[in-house]
This record gives C-alpha cells, sequence and structure tokens, in this order.
C-alpha cells in the first residue's frame, strides 16, 4: 500500500469516499510519522488516543455517506488557537498549565467539518519571532538540510511547528496564525504552501491574540488546492469577532482554473533591495517569466512606503501586544510564580519568570511607545504612515491583479543565527508585513530549492478579499514549477 | 457677592467644582459579554470568559449601552458624536481582568451639553463635557479571608456611562442638588437605575479654591464617593482642608484622595510614587461606533417627558404651585400616581390642586411611616380620587375626610362605604341646620348679646356649638351663612 | 535615540516585568538601535493622514455589528475558575489587596 502520507487532501478525500482506505488507515500513518519525526519538534502536544476516536467515527460517517468537507483530514493546530479540554501554551511558559474550557472558532469549525486533531504544534513563544526558537518548548528543526550538511536549519516562525510538520508529512494540514509573515516565511523555509488571508476573513475568536489589528489565522498545506478547500471551512462571519466581516465566503477551488490569460501581475521594485539573496532574485524572475508565459501581463509597479512598513510594525505590534499580554498577571489563569507574598509580586514575578526575553523586549517596546510624550511621535504617527502604505496597496490595485515577490528575503537560516542583531531577526519580515498593515490576502508557494538545496517560495499578494486570484495565480505557478518535497520526508 | 464665596481673615475663597459621575448603563448583558448585569449574584456566576479576559477572547459592543447613552445625551441637550471610538486604559488591578479598562477617551460618544438645576430660586446651567462609555471593574473582597482578597468579577464588564461636567459648580449644595436632578433624569429615561447603595452611581469630585477674579487653583480628585451627603461632606472638608494650606502659604498638591466617610475626612489615595501613564490607545478589538442621524432621531423621538417638562405642565395644565410641583415631579411614580388620581376625579375646578395637597401631605406621611413606595399604597389613585370627590360635592368635610384616609388606609375599604358604614355624611340640608342654629340661638342669649355689640369673633362659638350636636358633620359653609344671616336679624 | 537605564526602569514598572540586570544593558542597546531604525518615519509625510488602527476602518458596516441586549453567558462559575492558580469561595484568591 502506498504511503498515506504522501498524498494531498484532495487524493485522501478521493480515497475516503471511493473506501480504498479508511480515515484510521490515514490518521495511523500520521501517527507513525509524528513517532518518526518527533526529533525535529514539531508538536507541543499530540493527541493521538483522541485522534484515533476520532477516525473511527469519521469512518462510520463514511460508512453511512455521511462524510463532511473536510473527512479525515489529519489537522495539526498552532498552539496559539485554544483547543476545549486540550492544553494550549502559546509556547509560554506563562501558560504552561492552561487548558481552555472553550474552542476557537476555527477549530471548531475545522473539527465540524471532520478534520482530525493530531496535535498542537509548536511556536515563537506569544507567535513572536521568525525562527520558532523562543518557545518555551524547546526550537523546531527545519526538516530540510543544506546539501552535504546536518546542521539544524530554523523552520522559521513563529508558525515554525504547523510548517514543518506539513513539510515532514507528520500532519497534512496545518492551521498557522500571521501577525507580520509568521505562516509565509516558515512555508517558505519548509517548502509548503502558506496563506494568510484578508484581514477579517477569518475569525480572531478563540486564537491567542499578539496583535490584534495584524493577526489573521491561515492554513499551512501541501498543495495550493489544499489551501483553497482548507480556507473555504475557515473563513467567513463569525459575530464573537467584532472584526470578522460579513462577506460571502466563494468556493476557492473552483477557482484553479489554470487560466491566467490576460492577468495583470505586478512586481513592485521596491522589492529588489539590499538584503535580496542573489539566488532568490533569480527564482523571483523565472517566475515572472512562468506568468508571462502564461499569459499574464508582467508590469513594473511602485509601492513608494514599502521601505516604511517594517518599521511600522516595529511600533504597532509590540504597542497591540504590550496591551493584549497585560491579561498574563497570574491571577485568573496560567503560572504564578512561587513564593510572591504580596499582588504587586506576583504580577512581577510571574511576568518577569513567565515571559521569555523576546516577549519582554516587545512587551517593554510597546510600553515605551505607548507612554506619555511617545505616543505622538511613535504610535500615532506609525497609525499614519500604515495608511500610507495601505494607500500604496489600493493605489496599485487599480491596475494590477496581484502582486509578485519573494516571500523571504533569504532561504532558512541555522538555528541561533539572526538571534544577536533582533534587526537582522525583523528583516526576516520585510516582503512579508506590509500584507498585515493593509490587511490584504498573500501565499507564499514553493517554487524551487536552492543551489544549497533550500526551498525558495514566492510571495503572491492579491487586494482585500482577493484570495480567489493569489490562488488561481499560485496553482499555476505550482504547475510550472513541479516543486517536491525530499522523498525521505 | 455671591453666597457661595467664603469668606476668611484673610479675604474671600471661591470653590471650583467639576464631577465625574459613573453610572450603570440599565441593560440586560453587559457592555462586551452577553452575562448579565443583575445585582448581587453568587461570586462569579455573572461571568463570561470575556469577562474573565481568557486568552483569545473577543469583545463585541451591546448595542442597547450605545442607546442608553445616546439617550442620556439627548436628554442633556448634548451634542451627539455621530464616530466615536474605544480606547483601551492599561494599568494593573486584581479586579481588572484585562489589565486594561475599555474606555472612550479620545472620541466619546457624547460631547458638550448642559444639565439645568434649581438653587435658591434660580436656575443655573451647568455645563457637561462629556459622556463616555466604559466597563466597570470587578470586586475585590477583603473580609472573608484574614489574608487574602477574593476577586469576583461578577461586575467585570457591566457597562457604565461617565457623566463629566464642566468645572461650573461652586458650592457642596449646587454638586449634591445637581447629582439629585442627574438622578432624576436618569430614572426618568430608563437609562440607569442610579442607585447608590448598589454602587450603581458614584461620582468623582475634582475641587480646587482661589481668588474670586483669579486664576483656578490646582484641584484635588476625591474618588469614587457614593452617596450625595457624603459628597456634600467631602466638599465642605474639603474647602476648608485646601484653604488652610493656602492660607499657611502652602501649595495643594494635585492628587487622587479618598473620603472616609466615617471620619468624615478625606485622605491622599497615592503617595508619592509617580504619576499614573494609562497609554491609552484605540482598541484594535473594536471598530469606531458610526451612528446614522436616523437611528439618533428615533431615539431622540422616542425619550420620554423629562422632569422639568412635567413640572411645567403640570404647573400650567393642573395650576400646581411650583413647590407642589417639584415635590410631585421628584421621582419617578408619584406623576403617575397624581395624573392617575386626577383623572379618575374628573375635570373640576381645583380638584388637581387639591389631589396635589392629599399626595404630597397625607399620602406621603403615611407612606414614610410604613416605609412604602407610591406603587405600594394601599390606597389607590382611583380612591384618593373617589375622596376628593366626596369633599369637592359637599359629601364630607374636610376633617371627616382625614378620619375617612386613614380608615382606607387600615381597611382598604372605599371612601363612600367608610363613610356611609360610620354614618359621616355631611349635613347640608338647610332647613334641619336653620333649626339647629334656632335652637343654639335661644339657648344662649347673653352670647348672642355680646355678638351683637361687635365681638364678631364670637360666631366661632356658635359653630362650634353647631358641630357639637351634629358630631362635626354639619357643612361648616352652609352653618357659617345660617348662622351670620340669623344673628344679623 | 538612545534609551536609558531610567527609561527601562519606568517602562518596567508599568509593564510590571524585569528584565535581570545583565540584560537591561544589552536591552538599552538592541531598544535604541530599533528606535534609530524607526526614526526613519520621520522622513515620512502624514500631514492630513488619519491615524489607521485597523485595516477595517471603512468597512465597520460589514462587521459583526453590535450585539443584541439579551443574557446569553453566564453560570459557569466552574469554568471560569478551573484554571485558577488559587480559588476558594469560587472567587479567585490573591494575597490581601489593601488600598
Ligand atoms: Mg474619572
Ligand atoms: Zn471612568
Amino acid at each position: 500500500m502506498t504511503d498515506l502520507t504522501r498524498l494531498d487532501y484532495a487524493s485522501i478525500r478521493k480515497g475516503l469516499t471511493s473506501k480504498a482506505f479508511t480515515t484510521k488507515e490515514v490518521v495511523q500513518s500520521y501517527i507513525n510519522k509524528m513517532d518518526s519525526t518527533r526529533p525535529l519538534n514539531c508538536y507541543i502536544t499530540e493527541c493521538t488516543d483522541k485522534a484515533l476516536k476520532d477516525a473511527a467515527a469519521s469512518d462510520d460517517r463514511i460508512q453511512n455517506n455521511e462524510a463532511r468537507p473536510l473527512e479525515g483530514l489529519p489537522l495539526a493546530i498552532k498552539d496559539n488557537y485554544c483547543t476545549k479540554g486540550i492544553l494550549t501554551t502559546n509556547g509560554s511558559k506563562i501558560l504552561s498549565n492552561f487548558i481552555p474550557p472553550y474552542e476557537s472558532t476555527i477549530t471548531h469549525r475545522l473539527k465540524g467539518a471532520g478534520a482530525i486533531a493530531l496535535g498542537k504544534t509548536n511556536l515563537d513563544e506569544f507567535a513572536m519571532g521568525s525562527s520558532t526558537i523562543t518557545s518555551y518548548y524547546d526550537p523546531t528543526i527545519n526538516p530540510w538540510k543544506k546539501e552535504g550538511s546536518d546542521r539544524d536549519l530554523t523552520p522559521g516562525g513563529s508558525s515554525g511547528g504547523s510548517s514543518a510538520s506539513v513539510a515532514a508529512r507528520s500532519s497534512l494540514i496545518a492551521l498557522g496564525s500571521d501577525t507580520g509573515g509568521s505562516i509565509r516565511q516558515p512555508a517558505s523555509f519548509c517548502g509548503v504552501v502558506g496563506l494568510k488571508p484578508t484581514y477579517g476573513l477569518c475569525s480572531r475568536f478563540g486564537i491567542i491574540a499578539f496583535a490584534s489589528s495584524l493577526d489573521q489565522a491561515g492554513p499551512i498545506t501541501r498543495t495550493v488546492r489544499d489551501s483553497a478547500i482548507v480556507l473555504k471551512q475557515m473563513a467567513g462571519h463569525d459575530p464573537h469577532d467584532f472584526t470578522s466581516v460579513k462577506y460571502p465566503v466563494p468556493d476557492y477551488e473552483a477557482a484553479l482554473t489554470g487560466n491566467i490569460k490576460g492577468l495583470k501581475v505586478g512586481i513592485p521594485k521596491e522589492y529588489r533591495m539590499e538584503g535580496l539573496d542573489f539566488e532568490v532574485s533569480e527564482w523571483w524572475e523565472k517566475t515572472s517569466q512562468w506568468l508571462s508565459e502564461a499569459g499574464a501581463e508582467i508590469i513594473d509597479v511602485s509601492l513608494p512606503h514599502t521601505r516604511y512598513a517594517l518599521p511600522v510594525y516595529y511600533i504597532v505590534a509590540p504597542a497591540e501586544a504590550s496591551s493584549n499580554l497585560a491579561r498574563y498577571d497570574g491571577v485568573r489563569y496560567g503560572y504564578r510564580a512561587e513564593g510572591a507574598e504580596s499582588i504587586e509580586e506576583i504580577y512581577e514575578m510571574t511576568r518577569t519568570q513567565g515571559f521569555g526575553d523576546e516577549v519582554k523586549r516587545r512587551i517593554l517596546l510597546g510600553t515605551y511607545v505607548l507612554s506619555a510624550g511617545k505616543y505622538e511621535d511613535y504610535y500615532l504617527r506609525a497609525q499614519r504612515v500604515r495608511q500610507k502604505v495601505t494607500d500604496d496597496f489600493t493605489e496599485v490595485f487599480k491596475s494590477v491583479d496581484v502582486l509578485l515577490t519573494p516571500t523571504t528575503p533569504t532561504t532558512a537560516f541555522e538555528l541561533g543565527e539572526n538571534t544577536a542583531d533582533p534587526l537582522a531577526m525583523y528583516m526576516q519580515d520585510l516582503f512579508t508585513v506590509a500584507t498585515n498593515l493593509a490587511g490584504i490576502p498573500g501565499i507564499s508557494v514553493p517554487v524551487t530549492t536552492s543551489r544549497e538545496g533550500l526551498p525558495i517560495g514566492m510571495q503572491l499578494i492579491g487586494p482585500r478579499f482577493g484570495e480567489e486570484v493569489i490562488l488561481r495565480t499560485a496553482d499555476v505557478i505550482e504547475r510550472v514549477a513541479g516543486f517536491k518535497l525530499k522523498e525521505e520526508f | 457677592m455671591s453666597k457661595n464665596y467664603v469668606k476668611t481673615s484673610t479675604g474671600t475663597w471661591e470653590v471650583v467644582i467639576g464631577l465625574e459621575v459613573h453610572t450603570q448603563i440599565k441593560t440586560n448583558s453587559k457592555l462586551f459579554s452577553g452575562a448579565a448585569t443583575t445585582f448581587a449574584g453568587e461570586p462569579n456566576s455573572q461571568v463570561s470568559f470575556v469577562d474573565a479576559a481568557m486568552p483569545g477572547m473577543l469583545p463585541v459592543p451591546n448595542k442597547a449601552c450605545i442607546e442608553q447613552t445616546v439617550k442620556t445625551g439627548l436628554a442633556l441637550n448634548a451634542l451627539i458624536n455621530l464616530v466615536s471610538v474605544f480606547d483601551r486604559k492599561n494599568y494593573f488591578y486584581p479586579d481588572l481582568p484585562q489589565g486594561y479598562q475599555i474606555s472612550q477617551l479620545y472620541h466619546p460618544i457624547v460631547g458638550p451639553g448642559y444639565l439645568e438645576i434649581d438653587i435658591d430660586d434660580t436656575v443655573k446651567k451647568i455645563g457637561i463635557e462629556r459622556i463616555h462609555i466604559e466597563q466597570d471593574a470587578g470586586k475585590s473582597v477583603h473580609d472573608v479571608m484574614p489574608s487574602s482578597s477574593l476577586i469576583d468579577l461578577n461586575r467585570s464588564g457591566i457597562g457604565l456611562m461617565e457623566i463629566v461636567t464642566q468645572p461650573d459648580i461652586r458650592s457642596g449644595e449646587e454638586a449634591m442638588e445637581f447629582i439629585r436632578k442627574l438622578r432624576l433624569l436618569l430614572w426618568y429615561l430608563g437609562t440607569s437605575d442610579a442607585n447608590m447603595e448598589e454602587g450603581s452611581l458614584r461620582a468623582d469630585v475634582n475641587i480646587s479654591m482661589h481668588r474670586p477674579g483669579t486664576p483656578f487653583g490646582t484641584r484635588a480628585e476625591i474618588k469614587n464617593v457614593n452617596s450625595i451627603r457624603f459628597i456634600g461632606q467631602a466638599i465642605e472638608y474639603e474647602i476648608n482642608r485646601q484653604i488652610g494650606l493656602l492660607e499657611e502659604g502652602e501649595q495643594v498638591v494635585q492628587e487622587t484622595r479618598l473620603f472616609d466617610a466615617a471620619k468624615g475626612v478625606t485622605r491622599s489615595m497615592r503617595g508619592k510614587e509617580d504619576a499614573q501613564d494609562y497609554r491609552y490607545f484605540p482598541d484594535p478589538d473594536l471598530l469606531p461606533v458610526i451612528l446614522d442621524e436616523g437611528f439618533v432621531q428615533g431615539l431622540k423621538d422616542s425619550l420620554p417627558e423629562l422632569p422639568d417638562q412635567k413640572k411645567k405642565r403640570f404647573m400650567e395644565s393642573y395650576g400646581l404651585s411650583k413647590y407642589d410641583a417639584s415635590v410631585i415631579i421628584s421621582d419617578i411614580r408619584t406623576p403617575t400616581y397624581f395624573e392617575s388620581a386626577v383623572k379618575n376625579a374628573g375635570e373640576k375646578e381645583g380638584t388637581a390642586k387639591l389631589i396635589a395637597n392629599w399626595v404630597t401631605t397625607e399620602l406621603f406621611r403615611v407612606l414614610k411611616e410604613e416605609s412604602l413606595e407610591i406603587d405600594q399604597s394601599k390606597i389607590p389613585a382611583a380612591s384618593l380620587a373617589e375622596l376628593v370627590n366626596l369633599i369637592q360635592d359637599g359629601t364630607i368635610s374636610g376633617r371627616t375626610a382625614k378620619e375617612v384616609f386613614l380608615d382606607m388606609w387600615t381597611t382598604g375599604k372605599p371612601a363612600k362605604i367608610i363613610v356611609e358604614e360610620k354614618g359621616l355624611l355631611q349635613i347640608s340640608n338647610t332647613s334641619e341646620l336653620e333649626q339647629l342654629a334656632e335652637n343654639v340661638i335661644q339657648e344662649n342669649p347673653d352670647v348672642v348679646q355680646k355678638y351683637k355689640a361687635g365681638k364678631d369673633k364670637l360666631l366661632g362659638f356658635f359653630v362650634g356649638k353647631m358641630m357639637q350636636l351634629t358630631g362635626g358633620k354639619a357643612n361648616p359653609k352652609i352653618v357659617n351663612e345660617i348662622l351670620v344671616k340669623k344673628l344679623s336679624e | 535615540m538612545a534609551i536609558n537605564r531610567s527609561d527601562i526602569k519606568r517602562i518596567e514598572k508599568l509593564a510590571k516585568l524585569k528584565l535581570s540586570e545583565e540584560k537591561i544593558d544589552d536591552f538599552s542597546v538592541r531598544i535604541s538601535r530599533v528606535f534609530d531604525w524607526v526614526d526613519q518615519l520621520k522622513e515620512v509625510d502624514v500631514e492630513g493622514v488619519a491615524p489607521m488602527a485597523s485595516p477595517l476602518m471603512d468597512l465597520q458596516k460589514h462587521t459583526t455589528g453590535l450585539r443584541e441586549d439579551t443574557v446569553t453567558d453566564g453560570d459557569r462559575v466552574h469554568d471560569v475558575i478551573q484554571n485558577a492558580p488559587s480559588s476558594q469561595h469560587n472567587s479567585f484568591v490573591v494575597p490581601k489587596v489593601v488600598e
């Protein structure tokens, strides 16, 4: 029998309906893979017993011809989605004992559609990072290695556990969250597809907040089609989220027509910036040629405020985070420092011991930019520049349908690299962060491996609610690129 | 010279007072969650995951809180801001679960307006600076455990209106009258129970002293004063304290103080520690609240008759004195009782005035004795109307009526029955009374002699005799007429 | 812009957390670098541009909208306090708070 972990979900769904195999068999092969890839540290919590029970129930449904849209989908969930009765740590000591009595809207919907949760994946603590090394639960390791090297590489982050598990086949599809690039960058580093939808398309209810005006849920998959399939179940209005938009959810899978004749693809010149790896730049050019050959019109465009996106992000995100993370005070849930004798000691000791350095740094940065005398100069100014960054996109989408850019300036780096200089790490988000500021969708699709043997991803950016067009374009790239994960994964 | 000026050996001082009144918005559910707002539930029984600030929970604003606040603004002749924004006020406190309070600093929902108060028979306008909506905090209970405090979040997230006045108040009496008037307005509107005992109305008092004609002095803020009497006491104490300091050549420190009701003093709440820095910024979980003109107009059209309008109408259409009208409108139930009685009694000259008189004297007295509200009156409005009718048509005398009234109160029987059973019908039969008068005159020739000699006051002697003979039932008006006529023969 | 130790002490107090003594200097260097970099935002002409607090500022009418005033939640004391580090009398317990 073929290794079931090698099939994409579109094929799994076919096989289940035609009774070529059972959900139990699918889930069991994933559990086996979870066992054999455990050294990669993709998961913080595994729920394999429950997964097998769910698989049995799923098989019953299939027997009764009651299969749901995601029946039997082996799903990994980033550990910042609250899952009822299942430990939800957010990669932090401060939530190392937190068992939510409620379920996030997205996981609720996916489980209701037939997905089977395999476990909760590792992430940078509070989703703050681009390497998954700030997790309280140790780093996740990228299944890819440079050719001829056995040094561990980062899977990227913050959804590093999710992207690594999809690449290593210890999950078929994984949920991520993207505040500045946290789905797309790790997807690019791991050679998988990562989609950050339009802000407001997917409910944030039950996803632990990092920066509320930037956070979006999204899928990490091995194929563009799988992203389209799962997005349809994730998207849609949620009355529990005031920032959830009432938008009729289209059939994203139907958008994958393979036809992009006449599509206008913008190449923003500002993304050719210092620090962009030469090889990545080459493949960016090559990808645009593919699109041109497929009938698209390639147009040079300008997004003049691009260079300000990252500094804006490093004010807005920490500011919101400093406030969002004030609730972790050792009073109602989570870690409480031992030996604290007054309420002030509970606060200070709990937060000092419970948060890691990167989280503390961002809380302090955010506290600073909101503090008296700094608010106008930093926070308000950043919000104004944010509008300018957004206006650039609004303007450019008057003349093009999608934008094509690299996802990241470089391929995956080694664990422990880029940690001394905070700016070097922040540069990881250079190409992804502007879409979060503007609230527009972006997808990373793998195009090749570099000469060193590491995946390179390209990003497609669409206008608000332009998921169909970026999925259609990504699908075309995927078909031409013929990118494959390593056989041994 | 204003009577509000305070004169001391060094000259004249004027007090300047501004109030920040926090009052609970009358709704079924909380400002951002579906938990109930009922008073005094079991600890933490009226708490949703949102109110407990569990990770990933999101606020969704309650429409009724917006409506109630807009209504209040309209009744305070205030500008309604069609765009308002919820901000986060960041600080740590054990009964503040989010680590921030959601409030409105930069763009409150209600802008400038005013409230007119009656003070020493003149009308004074107190400016309203703004009304904003914010969350209440939970409650810390200190007296159950010896070395711990218990946190109950039942109040956490209840909607409050903060009504901020201009510094237009110039005495403790004005401040107390403002609160009385405001509370009455809120009762009429039904937008707040404004119940000080349950803590649903409390005021922060900003107070400073200066020499008339010079700039305002440095102010102190007395937090959370929770009764009208305490407001008066706190202001009086603070006036003396501040004058004392200033006359000693010392400074008033800008600080927060607490009123100690047991000792009748205010004391400094926060020491020399640095000023709070609340780091307000717009809540990214909540978009601006946008109202349209139609919505506001609809609320305007739905406003009930307000106290001042009602008072004016009672004076104009019922001929009530300003005093009676003021007394009757000074709670919400009395006007209903009063108008119901007037309607039942029918339109006759002086009926309404007579009813007003009975309500504000006899009825209020018995209600007070038994600590009842007027809607618990043992004499329904229709019965009082019947009693007044009996007086007006001469069936019983006013004196008898008081006796009947008490019988009605204790027995619950209608006036007519009591009058019949006790034979209290007034004697208005002229021939009967003429005969009686004849007898009295003949039996007292010497008094007649003196009367005729000019001692007019002796008429009372004959009236008294006749009343004695009739057991008080003789119609005093007719008796008077007959006696005057007969004695002048 | 340089951010010194006393700035950091002040924001630590507001944020209720402490960096270890060795890390304060390191952090002050790092955060100062970040601010030098962030200072390039001062180049941007933002005259007349309203601050953008959310990507949905113009889509308010398409979101959830205001909630109807009905009681739909509560009566779940156990769920609310089950994760508490310390609880008694159905309440969260903290060391005595003196006003
Ligand atoms: Mg106040
Ligand atoms: Zn307030």
